[in-house]
């Protein structure tokens, strides 16, 4: 399905953080959006590697009617003890597109953060923004990524614990997969993984 | 129509299915479609053999750690 300006309106565009200590959110993130009826789309996506990123990020966004941000990252990192500005950044590449007007105006954007009004402090600017605290926890992040995908598409989606139980069924069966297929799981390429939630939610179909 | 479309459609009329999805290809997979298939159905038939696996449902299954801030100095 796409839309007069070429975006695809099943697309939802995910600006979060990749590291280890986040990668069970993402993977719930994005199990959540294909257990919906979309597609996640990530600049961890496969592509052409003489692509610059940042106009690699534009595509994605303006691919996207949708799109998910989690300022989780504005705090500290223990290894440099600076702050990511990636996502901060990506976020008002977004809002900017959103604001020019034109195709983008209707653009549907989900602001994370990891604790409530903590971005309040540090992105001032942000403050007339509905944000959502998901507290690093899985099944808050599911339900709020459902939830709002319910609330701007109008369509009925599977239940928060229906997708959270799928979403731990399809953990205990990851390690087992990759293993049968050759691959590490600790390091699932993101279209792999895609992939491989798409296959464990159409297999859900038809099981018991 | 779409397939995913009549799919959510169908979702929407009777719940026969559990979530509006379809096979896809997703550009940079590493797998074949059946290459996938055949690890996963591997892995499911593995865990039904260990009893581990009950209509549909994974016994057993490990709880998620919630990631934690990082720590500051």
């Amino acid at each position: 399905m796409e839309s007069r300006a070429g975006r695809s309106l099943t697309s939802v565009f995910i600006n979060c953080p990749f590291t280890e200590d986040y990668a069970s959110l993402f993977e719930a993130m994005t199990f959540t959006v294909l257990a919906c009826g979309y597609l996640p789309r990530s600049a961890l996506e496969k592509g052409d590697s003489g692509e610059v990123r940042m106009d690699k990020i534009t595509r994605l966004i303006k691919a996207s009617l949708y799109s998910i941000h989690d300022l989780s990252a504005v705090e500290l990192d223990a290894t440099n003890h600076l702050p990511r500005f990636n996502m901060p950044f990506e976020l008002g590449l977004t809002l900017g597109l959103k604001a020019a007007g034109g195709d983008h105006s209707n653009h549907v954007v989900l602001i994370l953060e990891r604790h409530k009004y903590t971005c309040q402090k540090c992105l001032s600017d942000i403050s007339g923004q509905d944000l959502q605290a998901h507290g690093g926890e899985v099944d808050r992040m599911i339900s709020q990524v459902r939830n709002w995908l319910r609330t701007e598409t109008g369509r009925d989606l599977p239940g928060p614990k229906q997708i959270g139980e799928a979403f731990r069924n399809f953990r205990a069966t990851l390690p087992l997969s990759c293993d049968r297929a050759g691959i590490s799981r600790e390091d699932v390429p993101f279209p792999e993984l895609v992939s491989m939630q798409l296959r464990f939610l159409s297999s859900a179909n038809h099981s018991g | 129509m779409s397939l995913l479309k009549r799919d959510i459609i169908r979702h929407m009329a009777n719940k026969r299915i559990k979530f509006p999805v379809e096979i896809v290809d997703i550009p940079g997979a590493i797998l074949t479609h059946a290459q996938r298939a055949a690890a996963m159905d591997a892995a499911l038939a593995s865990l039904a053999a260990e009893g581990r696996l009950i209509r549909g449902k994974y016994l057993g299954c490990p709880p998620i750690k919630a990631s934690r801030a990082p720590k500051k100095r």
